[in-house]
């Protein structure tokens, strides 16, 4: 593994999403995070501080879901459809090197992006005089560790099925893995054996995302115990790690007509 | 004797197309072929759209895996993960990030190579030189003409001064002016001591450029030798014009193998073609002996290796 030619591959993505129009999205951020605070704040009976941190993170994870998602499902297929991937690999560049960096590529954009939303988002806490807690930057982190376990599942599934099955079957991982518990509840629920064990291979197999959920803790409560800081750093790791060898396996093999 | 730099040897190859059922349809693409390309030399590797020339270069790019055979590189037998090294390759109808300009695109290219930064500026301005694209060289290649994505594609293929290069249709879409100035490119290369390995379906630039040649069909090589062994420089091809033959006459030329017959109407105008080593005269009056009198036309030319592909198809 050369991390030389991996950075090089990075640097390609980075510079086609800098270069586009992709940028246009933190302006959208921007307008959807004021609209959507003041009209939730004026028709809620919540604390209008709690509701803008809330709908404030909320919006990053969904941006950040959305760039990874629309940039991911293309990401190797595009390479494949317009050949470009003919030139890299007949260069001394690895298949799995490929892999590496067109991860590395979209994670940095990713933490570009989410970087400069969440910034946006605390210049617009101290100009609604609402306080901030440390704590937000924590939220922040588990969120950008979902969108970076997200990325390595939209790369494994596209290293192995269409552009739309990947986007398809993402959304889906995103979706139940954010209601493990309520998968949870549906084994004991259930009587069917087949069922039952149906459903608990599902929650095996589906990162368990509610484990990155510390945004509520930040909301309602304003702590995060230190545990629950670090053990999903632990398990974005193992995750990550796991599917990007899926990804890296199931690409070597791959048949590049 | 030079020693051969790529050695092919009965490389077969089978596609498997999954349709609307779950067993796959086998399509055999290469059937044993075999070859070598010498050092120095401009090899052309010719054949119509789908003979499986693509297919070929892929499996020596080591894109697609192969079923059985034999590849050796600079004596480096396949799979060998570092023949990568020593190989510029274009593909065919290169595509390279629009967002990028030239500059960026072969800086991006040289550093999969590793080379030091100092080489590598030198190499790429030495390049854009070569390929006449100086003014061009800050220009995002989204805005380049097809020809200028050509020659840039060359340009990244000799990012790393390779031994050899493989070079996939690279003429094929380009205007005349185009394609002259690519041939003395490569043309360039071989002087410069590179292998040259290339395909076409463009038969009068290989002609041109080529020192020894294979003509590939359905995935077989039909034919392969230098030019000059397949075209011996004697050789003429006839084109004869003859007019209001009778039945008997026109099968008399039918049943003559030697002659390929080009036109015919039903009032007995034919055109046939035949190549020899003799002259008119002999053809007329050995040949034609009892129709001289109905010949109103006869060209001579020397014959090209699109004749000879031509004939070549027509056998095979």
């Amino acid at each position: 593994m050369n991390l030389k030619r991996i950075n090089t591959i990075a640097r390609i993505n980075y510079l086609e999403i800098i270069r586009s129009r992709t940028v246009l999205l933190l302006l959208i951020y921007l307008v959807f995070l004021v609209l959507a605070t003041q009209i939730f704040s004026r028709i809620s009976i919540a604390e209008p501080s709690k509701i803008i941190t809330d709908i404030g993170l909320g919006t990053i994870e969904i941006f950040g879901l959305f760039l990874a998602l629309f940039i991911g499902i293309t990401l190797i297929s595009k390479e494949i459809e317009k050949k470009s991937i003919y030139t890299l690999l007949s260069k001394p560049l690895k298949r799995h090197e490929f892999i590496l960096g067109k991860f590395l590529g979209l994670c940095f954009v990713s933490l570009v992006f989410n970087l400069v939303m969440f910034i946006i988002f605390i210049l617009y806490l101290y100009a609604m005089g609402i306080g901030v807690s440390p704590y937000i930057a924590v939220a922040n982190l588990h969120i950008y560790l979902k969108i970076v376990i997200l990325i390595s599942i939209i790369l494994a599934l596209s290293s192995l099925s269409s552009p739309v099955l990947t986007g398809l079957l993402s959304i889906g991982f995103y979706l139940i893995g954010n209601s493990a518990s309520t998968i949870k509840e549906l084994v004991l629920l259930s009587d069917a054996p087949e069922l039952n064990l149906f459903i608990r291979i599902i929650y095996f197999i589906i990162p368990n995302f509610e484990y990155f959920n510390s945004k509520n803790n930040v909301v309602h409560i304003e702590f995060i115990h230190s545990l629950d800081i670090f053990t999903p750093v632990l398990f974005a790791i193992l995750y990550i790690a796991l599917f990007l060898m899926i990804a890296c396996l199931s690409f070597e093999k791959k048949d590049i007509k | 004797m030079k020693e051969p730099v790529i050695s092919i040897t009965k490389l077969a190859k089978t596609y498997k197309k999954y349709g609307r059922t779950p067993f796959p349809k086998r399509f055999k693409a290469l059937h044993e072929i075999t070859f070598d390309v010498l050092e120095n030399e401009i090899y052309g590797f010719l054949g119509q759209n789908g003979a499986g020339k693509t297919t070929t270069i892929k499996i020596l790019m080591q894109l697609i895996p192969y079923d059985s055979g034999n590849i050796s590189i600079l004596g480096k037998y396949f799979p060998d993960t570092n023949i990568q090294r020593d190989i510029g390759f274009l593909p065919e109808l290169p595509y390279f990030y629009d967002f990028l300009t030239l500059k960026e695109m072969l800086s991006l290219y040289g550093r999969l190579f590793e080379l030091p930064k100092k080489r590598l500026d030198d190499r790429i301005e030495y390049l854009i030189d070569l390929v006449g694209l100086e003014d061009q060289k800050n220009v995002r290649m989204g805005e380049f003409s097809k020809g200028m994505l050509q020659r840039s594609g060359l340009a990244q293929a000799l990012i790393n001064d390779p031994a050899i290069l493989i070079l996939d249709e690279p003429l094929s879409g380009l205007d005349p002016v185009g394609r002259k100035e690519l041939r003395e490119i490569i043309l360039s290369q071989k002087k410069q001591g590179k292998t040259v390995l290339f395909s076409s379906h463009i038969l009068q630039d290989a002609e041109m450029i080529c020192d020894r040649i294979a003509i590939v069909k359905q995935g077989r090589v039909i034919l392969k030798g230098s030019l000059k062994e397949l075209i011996p420089p004697l050789d003429n091809i006839f084109e004869i014009h003859l007019m209001n033959l009778d039945s008997a006459e026109t099968r008399m030329i039918e049943d003559q193998n030697c002659f390929e017959i080009m036109f015919s109407d039903k009032y007995g105008n034919l055109i046939i073609k035949t190549r020899e080593t003799s002259s008119a005269g002999e053809i007329i009056n050995i040949r034609l002996k009892d129709m001289q009198d109905k010949i109103i036309k006869i060209n001579r030319k020397t014959p090209t290796l699109e004749d000879l592909f031509m004939e070549k198809n027509r056998e095979d």
